[in-house]
């Protein structure tokens, strides 16, 4: 069998596995009436409610529920969940495009200068090394204080500022990823900056580039949800998850939530690990470990 | 992912202190100068004098933000990567753990995991501390596991065969071999998980929960219109984050002798 | 020196008296294939006690193939290995073999000293005989100032030196050797080899080595076993007369050059040069 097949079946198997232990675990828990078996000690998670309000429902009911009307009558939670869906990518495609072009940008200006580099690449690393998210409020309402820009706006610079950094890090590497010999080569040719920059350091960094992208395409879907869920403006996956969340009532379509924006952030993944596959697939060449 | 990418930052040169110094005094006058001359409102960039007086006013307050966040993000950081260690140890000795555990973590790795805290606050409680560290371990735990197969794995073939050759006992060469030549990769997920840990306690705080908390803070005061307090809150995070990460960094230039030259 | 095919039937025989009479190793009718490919075709080989055998030929002609099924790395997929008198699985748990490889295979992780008493403590040694030991086997190769450096830190060559005194410190019956100085330059290969030479002198133990340069094998060895690709055999086996104790001059020996072309012609003859 293939690799790429036994991998999907290992994966399967073992996504099969954690189903099998989670339905074990209420089973149990059922049987047990939520306590360790001939003591006075309470499981950790107790299996209790009844139809949407179960704390621990069978794996299946989420994806049930997606079928059913969300609130009283009317449209059903997947038809709800798509509208929030559409929301949410609006903000992580235009937080994605701009920070990937941001990234890449400074990615460039860094390798072309060392100056900059050594003045700006300490912040870029440092900033990925404290919560920057805890910005997610106060980027979020200060966005929506200017009337100019759309509501979802704050929540896209988030994920903008999320995506940026990877982006920057991995062009940089990318465009230095280039054998000096070949460097050499273009300028025995005496091809200007601009002739080495396109002929050799880009087509030398796209491999580097997807990783980069890679990483962004998540990060620009945690971004979008966390900012949501801190804007006033009630709207998106993010903002579902904390309503669904704040009423204990609802909580098998908070299941339901959080395993469609689980969805959209293997989906977004995989979008840009599909063209990087078509496009390095193209090219033939070697990419960087990974 | 992240993982791989920040061992990738390491391997980027060192940049000398003065350009960055420079830089950091620049702008934070800039910042200052423009605040002041455009009179932009605090809603979007209070004043960094502003935001230090605020700061200084209210160390008390910071310090019991840091301490409800803070014990969060270290529980979890801690229970999270030893889990993850723990995971992807067992893995070297199961076939399908090993193969099956990668793929597993890369579609973890895609998913955004903070979006679990609600599901936590409604298990373990709002109130709990524990339903806070769950969601930082969580996050913590598949960056780990990772590193940890792939760290495990890290070993050359001649170094196993020289191993084979002694006739060494499987618990030996996990030990004398193995092990040591995963500890790269092990500090390389906790240098990840530093910041991780940090950020997944925060958004864990903003989905509700403890009152005290930096995430609630800086939620509450920025809804109240007191911008600077929020900024001071951030700032006050962002400090703790840098603590952790310098903390993991030193305790691998330790660890990880070998690997400076 | 017996050729093979007396040493062979001595063994099938029964066992053999005489203990100086026992090959250190002995390979009968050996082959190993993996998968479709035939590495090795019904090799046949003996070492002699303190002899130093080399194994030449092209890539692909099993060399190494016929190392690793010595060292108990690799199982033949039939015919019978002997080594110091035991089966290979039982000589590599009595840890009667010392390995080198072509990379040094260090432990970064480990000071040079400690890389070399890495054998020993797997050998249980306490830790003040290890040390001792080890100190010993540093000044062997001549690196006694460089014991608290990290293998990073020391040149190819130097590295090299290192992987020859961990395989040696437990003194072991027979020291295996897969093209160590294959990654070296021409003039640090030139000197190690006389080094090799005189720690070979100093401890009489006995060598198989795995090379591609035939001036080394030449130069090194008491006999010189020429091997041929696809599948991997035994061409031929030179005895290699030259006075001893060799030195830079050896090079310089008209019977040096006579040796070096007729393993050339051998391989000529074979199609392979």
């Amino acid at each position: 069998m293939s690799r790429r097949g036994r991998t999907a079946i290992n994966l399967v198997a073992i996504l099969a596995g954690l189903a099998v232990l989670w339905e074990a675990y209420r089973a149990f828990a059922l049987a047990t009436g939520n306590m360790w078996p001939g003591t006075d000690v309470a499981l950790p998670v107790a299996v209790r409610g009844s139809g949407n309000a179960q704390q621990f429902p069978h794996v299946w009911e989420p994806v049930l529920a997606l079928g059913r009307p969300y609130r009283g009558g009317g449209e059903t939670l997947g038809a709800f969940l798509l509208g929030q869906v559409g929301y949410t990518l609006r903000e992580v495609l235009a937080g994605f495009v701009l920070g990937s072009l941001l990234g890449f940008l400074l990615g460039t200006l860094f390798a072309h200068s060392r100056l900059a580099e050594r003045s700006l690449m300490p912040y870029v690393i440092a900033s990925q090394t404290v919560p920057f998210i805890a910005f997610a409020p106060i980027l979020v309402v200060g966005f929506n204080s200017l009337e100019s820009f759309p509501r979802w706006s704050g929540v896209a610079a988030l994920s903008m500022y999320l995506v940026f950094f990877p982006m920057t890090v991995n062009t940089l590497r990318g465009l230095r990823s280039a054998p000096a010999t070949a460097e050499e080569l273009m300028r025995s040719y005496a091809a200007s900056w601009w002739t080495r920059l396109w002929k050799l350091r880009v087509p030398a960094a796209v491999p580097y580039l997807f990783v980069g992208m890679k990483i962004g395409a998540t990060a620009a879907v945690v971004g979008a949800i966390v900012g949501e869920l801190s804007a006033p403006s009630s709207q998106g996956l993010g903002a579902a998850i904390f309503s669904f969340g704040r009423v204990s009532n609802n909580s098998v379509q908070l299941f339901a939530t959080t395993l469609v924006a689980g969805l959209v952030g293997i989906a977004s993944f995989s979008t840009v690990a599909l063209l990087e596959r078509a496009v390095l697939r193209a090219y033939a060449g070697a990419g960087p470990a990974r | 992912m992240t993982a791989a990418l920040l061992t990738e930052v390491r391997r980027l040169r060192p940049p000398s202190a003065l350009p960055a110094a420079l830089t950091a005094l620049a702008v934070l006058v800039a910042w200052e100068v423009v605040v002041r001359v455009f009179a932009i409102r605090p809603i979007l960039l209070p004043a960094p004098s502003a935001i230090a007086a605020t700061f200084v006013a209210d160390v008390p307050r910071l310090v019991r933000a840091l301490v409800v966040t803070g014990r969060a993000a270290l529980l979890g950081f801690v229970l999270g990567s030893l889990g993850g260690f723990a995971v992807g140890a067992a893995a070297t000795r199961w076939r399908v753990l090993r193969e099956g555990l990668i793929p597993v973590g890369v579609v973890f790795g895609a998913v955004p995991i903070v979006a679990t805290a609600p599901i936590f606050n409604l298990w373990l409680g709002a109130l709990s501390i524990w339903s806070n560290v769950a969601v930082v371990a969580l996050v913590v735990f598949f960056p780990m596991m990772i590193n940890t197969i792939t760290g495990l794995a890290s070993a050359s073939d001649s170094h196993r065969e020289l191993m084979r050759s002694y006739a060494a006992p499987q618990r030996q060469v996990f030990a004398k071999l193995l092990l040591p030549a995963s500890l790269p990769f092990v500090f390389g997920a906790l240098r990840v998980s530093a910041a991780l840990s940090v950020i997944a306690a925060v958004v864990s705080d903003f989905f509700g929960g403890f009152r005290d908390s930096a995430g609630f803070f800086i939620k509450t005061l920025m809804a109240n219109a007191d911008y600077t307090g929020s900024w001071a809150t951030v700032v006050a995070l962002c400090l703790f984050g840098l603590l952790l990460y310098g903390a993991v960094a030193l305790a691998e230039r330790w660890s990880v002798p070998w690997k400076e030259q | 020196m017996t050729s093979p095919e007396e040493a062979a039937v001595t063994v099938e025989a029964g066992p053999p008296v005489v203990a100086a009479a026992e090959p250190t190793v002995a390979v009968r009718h050996v082959t190993r294939t993996f998968g479709e490919v035939t590495a090795l075709s019904d090799v046949s080989l003996d070492v002699a006690p303190g002899s130093f055998v080399s194994l030449i030929g092209p890539s692909g002609c099993g060399k190494s193939t016929l190392l690793r099924v010595i060292a108990d790395l690799l199982e033949p997929s039939s015919g019978e290995v002997v080594v110091a008198g035991k089966t290979p699985h039982r000589a590599r748990t009595d840890r009667d073999y010392g390995m080198v490889f072509q990379k040094a295979t260090l432990f970064d992780w480990r000071t040079v000293r400690r890389n070399v008493e890495l054998p020993l403590e797997l050998m249980g040694w306490d830790r003040t005989r290890r040390r001792a030991r080890a100190d010993e086997m540093l000044a062997l190769v001549e690196l006694t100032d460089f014991a608290k450096h990290r293998p990073a830190q020391l040149s190819g060559g130097m590295q090299q030196r290192v992987a020859i005194a961990r395989a040696l410190a437990f003194s072991p019956k027979l020291l295996l050797m897969d093209e160590p100085f294959g990654a070296l330059d021409e003039i640090t290969r030139e000197r190690l080899n006389l080094e090799l030479l005189d720690i070979w002198t100093k401890t009489r133990t006995t060598v198989v080595f795995v090379t591609h340069s035939i001036p080394e094998a030449v130069f090194l060895s008491t006999d010189v076993v020429v091997m041929s690709p696809r599948p991997g055999r035994v061409l031929r086996r030179i005895p290699v007369d030259l006075p001893r104790p060799r030195d830079t001059g050896t090079r310089e020996l008209d019977r040096y050059f006579e040796l070096v072309t007729e393993v050339r012609e051998t391989l000529r003859g074979a199609g392979l040069l």
